[in-house]
């Protein structure tokens, strides 16, 4: 091997170590968490080389005979007291990567625990919720109609949430017709629901839509209309199925802009508001107007020429020089 | 409003007459507000409100402001902008509505996706 493949050997196994830090930890204890009808947690206390412990915990959902990989979670001192979702693509990839290879392989020579507190960590099949809680619910084939929860409660959730955003998202489901539900739901890395919870029932789509507008702002997570596939379109939608309303511009309100623009078929419209003042006494008038601009070079000049003067004439500074330079700009239009 | 000028491909204007209605100082729905801060054009939309559409939530795209430098490039994006805002408005078009109204309450997100469809 001799010293330089020494070197490069230590080198690998400090690199491997830098991507892996698990890699120079010390396994001290593995538990097979078995005791929910949904998932399975593979539960690992390391000690770093700084004597501290690090926990991981990987969790894996039940479909039919098979475990599904959903997430794996962190507890370090350095983060605090509670587990951490750690990012799949980030820096821990190749940790999860080593995590779920090393649990496969101890979970075949470990009985299952029941009772662990990593049972209650990160997803879990809820037992017996309690009033102030939001309901938990199944898929929303459930016709359960709870009453609204409110915000207060949707924003008891937010600190988990925020850990993980892209592993909740709020659905808004009519279960039965006129029934409108919203739903807090947990997903998976496939975006498919695992758990979830009724937020209210409502009477009618918009308040739906309005209380399910509210939590997704409110959680900074993605909001979805639940439609069952026989009622879902193929096609794209038409202008027939769908409005909306603009809202008005006040154009005196801030930012005071120069005019209102649009395009029209090839050319630029720019229009401006008629402009009355008095100073002194006297009253002046800038008259509004209606310019359209070709998209050719020398029109987009124009165009930036024109709001140049309105910026210029509009430019805010001693209360003399604006009050000259508006009387100046009045007078000459009037002559 | 039957008079107005018409800045033609050479720059030079002309006075126009119209009989059109639809040259009111009002504009269409698809206009924004423009503005010059310094040498940067400011062009700001109106926010889009209640965007309903058979089997999706109301949806919402916030009124938002894109900046461009105040130059011959710059008015030339600010004029794709005004492009896609007038198309999105338009009839068959409703899909390019939906793209920004799935990004309606980000502003990031909605500078993103006029970023991928700019030419």
């Amino acid at each position: 091997m001799g010293l330089f493949g020494d070197l490069f050997n230590r080198r690998d196994r400090e690199i491997a170590e830098l991507m892996n830090p698990v890699l120079a930890m010390k396994l001290r204890e593995f538990v097979l968490v078995d005791d929910d009808p949904s998932y399975v947690k593979h539960y690992f206390k390391f000690r770093n080389k700084e004597g501290e412990d690090e926990e991981f915990i990987t969790v894996y959902r039940r479909v039919g005979s098979q475990l599904e990989y959903l997430r794996t979670m962190s507890r370090r001192a350095v983060w605090g007291p509670e587990f951490q979702t750690l990012s799949e693509s980030g820096p821990w990839s190749m940790t999860i990567t080593h995590l779920i290879e090393q649990g496969q392989r101890l979970s075949s020579n470990t009985r299952p625990t029941r009772g662990h507190f990593a049972s209650k960590i990160g997803p879990s099949t809820p037992t017996q919720p309690t009033k102030s809680e939001a309901q938990t619910v199944e898929p929303p084939r459930s016709a359960e109609t709870p009453s609204p929860v409110g915000m207060d409660a949707v924003r008891a959730f937010s600190s988990e949430v925020r850990k993980n955003p892209n592993g909740y998202a709020v659905w808004m489901h009519e279960p039965n017709p006129g029934e409108f539900v919203v739903l807090l739901v947990t997903l998976d890395r496939d975006g498919s629901m695992t758990g979830g919870w009724s937020l209210g029932s409502f009477s009618s789509r918009k308040e739906q839509g309005a209380f399910a507008l509210e939590v997704a702002r409110e959680l900074q997570i993605s909001l979805n209309d639940v439609v069952p596939a026989s009622e879902q379109k193929s096609a794209a939608p038409t202008s027939d199925d769908l409005t909306y309303s603009v809202a008005e511009m006040d154009n005196q309100k801030f930012p005071p802009s120069h005019g209102t623009i649009w395009l029209d078929g090839d050319e630029i419209w720019l229009g401006q508001a008629t402009k009355d003042f008095s100073f002194d006494g006297r009253s002046y008038h800038i008259p509004g107007s209606m310019v359209c601009f070709a998209r050719a070079k020398a029109a987009r000049e124009g165009l930036l020429n024109v709001l140049r003067k309105e910026r210029d004439l509009w430019a805010p500074g001693n209360e003399a020089s604006v009050k000259a330079r508006l009387i100046a700009h009045a007078e000459k239009l009037r002559r | 409003m039957p008079f107005f000028l018409r800045v033609g491909d050479d720059g030079k204007a002309k006075v126009c007459e119209t009989n059109s209605s639809q040259l009111g100082l009002d504009g269409p729905a698809h206009k924004g507000k423009i503005w010059l801060d310094g040498d940067v054009i400011c062009l700001q939309f109106p926010s889009i409100d209640n965007i309903t559409v058979a089997g999706r939530p109301p949806l919402q795209i916030v009124s938002h402001m894109v900046r461009f430098p105040a130059d011959e490039r710059g008015m030339t994006a600010a004029e794709a902008v005004l492009h896609v805002r007038q198309q999105m408005m338009q009839k068959g078009n409703e899909a390019l509505l939906l793209a920004f109204a799935e990004r309606g309450t980000d502003h990031s997100a909605i500078l993103r996706l006029y970023k991928e469809i700019l030419p």
